[in-house]
């Protein structure tokens, strides 16, 4: 099976706050570049919006730290996945909005499926029974 | 990927844009965040605080960020260079000797790399050069006849003669100019269309074809102003009126560099003599796409012998089949005659790179004693042993590139001087230049000088403590008895390395001496040749070729000549031969002897050919040991005579006298009569073994172009004016060229083995230099870390000579190592050097000998200093220093 996900990428690392409850499940690494993809592809946005939306998207359980989003967001601009471009917030305020390209499109649906298998398949070790086992 | 390194490149090259950036991305973030606050009530002072402290460390993430760019590398690199350039500059001693060291290595293999390149390496300048294909070089005229016909190989056949000069006449100048008589597909098969009109067309060298020319765009330059219509000129090349059809590139310069005018050759079935009666002929082709060299060679293997039975008479059964005549690569044959030599050249001056790499990683070795305080603090601040080693490496590469950058300075100076110096025979000179490939493999020579001078430094690094080190003070730290070894072992490298190169060089200069002991035959001093050539149909009208021997009528140019340069003022005696000894000429003509002759089917006795006017032996100093020399009465075709060589009659009729036995060409049918026996002359080269030559009069045998040989005090300068006023005043026509003391003559027939050696004998005296720098390095090291213990030794009674005896012996230790060891592998690879040596053995035991005593004096000459440093030292201060 493919673990793409579970490669190392740097130094990266999303930790749960101390405030919030339940504990935010930590994440695999790697997990942050396809979380971040997924907020853009919904519609450009900057950094900050990014965070903001997969806070939202999470109900509130994630919450990454503000410090390591930009070297990911960084480091996928570098792999050609994101493009950037300065524009106007809501509020009037000048922002980079970052956006997919079509190879962060295809990388982002390969990191879908991907995750999906290894959700399938750590989900089936885990509900695994008595009965499962070979005979 | 390549997005990536584009990207990187963007951010690096836009490197403050990228910073500005970020520093507004960053800000832009804090101040939404913070309006989020705001708008939930939070006071903005309150909200901006919350918002920056709930970031976190700015100048982490924005590290992290530019590390994500991939620029932190960059930026990192940047910061050594800035380190290892500052260091430099405050070490400028070191780095002058350093830079000054890798510039000569870089700079010699620069230059010598460029000639090797443009002359072995290079694609030859022709489009597809490499489906050019050299079938032979040693084929009459008429073979082109059969490949015509019966290849099915290549797309196109071309021949051209080996004799390449023409007279030029034109605008009243007469002129010498090298010159190619071509066959019609010449410029086709090559590739190379004009730069003006056209090249020669299918049939221009059949019979009655109307005579034409080809003229390089040089020429068309030099002698007619770029004239728009010189199409419409003729000019006059032999004597013979041309229509120049077309100028071609000054670019194209084949078969040889500076020919400046093609002419077809002349395929008349019924010129048997020229179309026959010559090889030397070359043939070449462009293979067929598809076709393969070894199936253009098979077919040329089954040619010969049909070339063979297409001559008008019987050749011998082994016509062609020797194993070497085989079809090559044009590409590869070019270069053919100096490969050896050039890349001889070429492995000396990378073992001089080498030593001088060896010789710098010493240098750093030395000096990393200097800065092992300095290394054991950063490391001991956290550089990890990565970042110090980095941080070395860079620092050579630095010094590597500096020394390169001024290496390549030195090749650019130092090339013209270079391709002056090589022998003008030297094939593609032309193409030598430093360019890209060229500067290509300087930046692979400077890489790897870097690399090798940082080797020392960083092998020892790991072994450098902290603690120890830091704590040490003045007292050097653990890490020297090792570092002394290791610097001996380089001093050692260099030694053996410097010590091969001296022994090649030793031998080569020992082995041009013995050659330019070799009596020539001749008497050299006070000779002045010069090579006079009429236009060959001069005489024509009046009683064939010019010297007229057939009915005595007419006055021939030859004749006339000679009687006036015999009358100039300081001649002292005056010569015509058809070539003087060692001017790089040979004429062979198969001969029928008396008393041996040949069976059908069988090669023929090839003997030198020499026409001679009858002064020539008394000119040049030619014993006759028997017999009589040549008289104004051997004329005429009544009783023809000739004089042999000793060789020859020595090897004929052994025990017997020569003289009265007779000789023939095999196509003529009157026999001539030996009259004299001269002694045996050097004529193809003072390292070539004499071989049988006969000499027959001038007046009785036609010849185109004679060497004028002079007897004078006066210098070939004065001479020259006077004698073309006298060649002009005969027929203004006639050319004059190469104006040389015979001197220069010989000395030229040993340019190859005399550049070499000169050139080899530089690179070892630089080996010896860096040899003795090294020694000298290694030898103050060690006194200045021995100054307690010398001064300890001084203070108890040491005498100053048992110091200095000390010192010296650890100068012999370091040569005695490396002398060995460069013996041995001199010994052990002497072989390289056959074929370059003659008169001397390639193992030459007086070079042998001799060597280790130059070694011995050098080494006793660096170490003169250091020992009496070490006498000087002041036990008082050496033990106030504690």
């Amino acid at each position: 099976m493919y673990l793409g996900l579970l490669e190392p990428l740097g130094d990266q690392f999303v930790t749960p706050t101390p405030t919030s409850h339940p504990p935010t499940p930590e994440l695999l690494q790697g997990t942050l570049d396809m979380l971040i993809l997924k907020a853009v592809s919904v519609g450009p946005m900057h950094g900050y919006g990014i965070l903001l939306r997969i806070q939202h998207f999470s109900g509130a359980a994630l919450e990454i730290q503000q410090g390591s989003l930009y070297p990911a967001v960084y480091r996928l601009e570098h792999q050609g996945l994101l493009a950037s471009e300065w524009g106007t917030s809501d509020n009037n305020r000048k922002a980079k909005f970052y956006s997919l390209t079509p190879a962060g499109r295809r990388r982002f649906k390969e990191s879908r499926e991907s995750w999906t298998r290894l959700v399938q398949a750590i989900g089936s070790v885990l509900d695994a029974t008595p009965a499962d086992l070979p005979a | 990927m390549i997005h990536r390194i584009r990207d990187s490149l963007r951010v690096l090259l836009g490197r403050r844009r990228f910073e500005r950036e970020m520093d507004a991305e960053l800000k832009s973030h804090i101040d939404l965040a913070a309006d989020d606050l705001v708008s939930r009530g939070v006071p903005r002072d309150e909200a901006m605080r919350r918002a920056r402290a709930s970031f976190g460390a700015l100048d982490g993430a924005k590290d992290a960020a530019r590390e994500a760019r991939g620029v932190r590398w960059a930026d990192e690199l940047a910061g050594d260079l800035r380190y290892a350039l500052r260091t430099l500059w405050k070490a400028p001693g070191y780095a002058a000797v350093a830079i000054a060291t890798l510039a000569l290595g870089i700079g010699a293999n620069t230059a010598i790399f460029s000639v090797v390149d443009g002359v072995l390496l290079k694609p030859l300048p022709f489009p597809e050069s490499r489906r050019l294909v050299r079938i032979t070089r040693d084929y009459p005229m008429g073979a082109l006849w059969t490949y015509r016909s019966a290849t099915s190989s290549y797309r196109g056949v071309a021949l051209y003669e080996y004799g390449g000069e023409f007279n030029l006449f034109v605008q009243g100048t007469a002129e010498r100019i090298q010159g190619r008589a071509v066959s019609s597909e010449f410029f086709a098969v090559l590739g190379i269309p004009p730069l003006l009109g056209r090249t020669f067309r299918e049939g221009e060298d059949a019979p009655g074809a109307v005579p034409v020319a080809v003229i390089s765009e040089g020429l068309w330059r030099r002698r007619f102003g770029t004239d728009p219509a010189i199409l419409t000129h003729t000019i006059h090349v032999d004597g013979t009126p041309r229509q120049v059809v077309g100028v071609v590139p000054g670019s194209f310069g084949f078969p040889k560099f500076g020919t400046e005018v093609w002419v077809p050759i002349k395929l008349d079935p019924k010129l048997h003599g020229s179309v026959w009666g010559a090889g030397g002929s070359t043939l070449i082709g462009r293979l067929k796409p598809g076709v393969t060299l070894a199936q253009a060679d098979a077919e040329h293997r089954a040619l010969i012998t049909r070339v063979r039975d297409a001559y008008p008479w019987r050749m011998p059964d082994s016509f062609g089949q020797g194993e070497t005549n085989h079809a090559r690569l044009l590409e590869e044959v070019v270069g053919e005659g100096v490969r050896g030599r050039l890349l001889l050249l070429l492995s000396s001056v990378g073992v001089l790179l080498l030593i001088a790499c060896v010789n710098v990683a010493n240098l750093n070795l030395t000096r990393l004693a200097g800065r092992e305080r300095e290394v054991a603090v950063r490391q001991a601040l956290g550089g990890s042993r990565f970042r110090v080693g980095r941080q070395l490496l860079v620092e050579q590469l630095v010094l590597a590139a500096l020394g390169g950058g001024l290496g390549i300075v030195l090749a650019y100076a130092g090339t013209p001087l270079l391709l002056r110096f090589l022998p003008p025979d030297t094939p593609r000179l032309d193409e030598v230049a430093i360019d890209l490939r060229v500067l290509g493999f300087t930046a692979l020579a400077i890489l790897a000088a870097g690399l090798l001078a940082a080797l020392g430094p960083l092998l020892r690094l790991p072994r450098t403590g902290r603690a120890e080190v830091l704590g040490a003070g003045n007292r050097g730290s653990s890490a020297g008895p090792k570092r002394a070894r290791l610097a001996a072992l380089l001093v050692g490298t260099e030694v053996a390395l410097s010590v091969v190169l001296v022994i090649g060089a030793v031998i080569l200069l020992r082995s041009l001496e013995s050659l330019l002991n070799v009596d020539p035959g001749v008497v050299v001093e006070r000779l002045t040749t010069a090579r006079v050539t009429p236009d060959p149909v001069l005489c024509k009208d009046q009683a064939g070729p010019c010297t007229c021997p057939a009915d005595g009528q007419c006055t021939g140019f030859f004749p006339t000549l000679e009687e006036r340069l015999a009358t100039m003022p300081g001649i002292r005696g005056a010569a015509l031969t058809t070539m003087v000894p060692l001017d790089g000429g040979w004429s062979g003509f198969a001969m029928d002897i008396e008393d041996h002759p040949v069976e059908p089917g069988k090669p023929a006795h090839i003997l030198g050919m020499h026409a001679v006017s009858p002064g020539y032996f008394a000119v040049l100093g030619i014993p006759i040991l028997s017999g009589r020399a040549f008289t104004p009465d051997d004329r005429g075709p009544g009783a023809p005579v000739m004089i042999v060589n000793q060789t020859l009659a020595r090897r004929r009729w052994p025990g017997q006298s020569a003289l009265g036995k007779k000789l023939k060409p095999v196509w003529l049918p009157t026999w001539a009569t030996i009259v004299g026996v001269a002694a045996d002359v050097h004529y193809e080269g003072l390292s070539n073994p004499i071989s049988e030559e006969f000499y027959m009069p001038m007046a009785q045998w036609g010849v185109g172009s004679v060497v004028a040989v002079m007897k004078s005090d006066l210098p070939p300068s004065s001479i020259e004016p006077v004698l073309r006023k006298e060649v002009a005043a005969v027929d203004p026509t006639a050319t004059v060229k190469d104006v040389r003391s015979m001197g220069e003559v010989v000395l030229a027939s040993a340019a190859a083995p005399r550049t070499t050696t000169t050139l080899i004998g530089l690179f070892a005296g630089v080996a010896l230099i860096l040899g003795a720098i090294g020694v000298y390095g290694v030898l103050s090291y060690g006194v200045t870390q021995r100054r307690r213990e010398i001064g300890i030794r001084m203070a108890i009674g040491a005498a100053p000579v048992a110091v200095r005896a000390m010192v010296m012996r650890q100068a012999a230790r370091l040569l005695a190592g490396g002398l060995v060891v460069g013996l041995l592998v001199a010994w052990l690879g002497a072989s390289v050097l056959k074929g370059f040596v003659y008169g001397v053995s390639v193992r030459d035991p007086l070079t042998y000998a001799m060597v280790p005593v130059l070694f011995a004096l050098v080494g006793f000459a660096a170490s003169y200093l250091p020992a009496r440093r070490a006498t000087r030292v002041s036990p008082t201060e050496v033990m106030r220093e504690e």
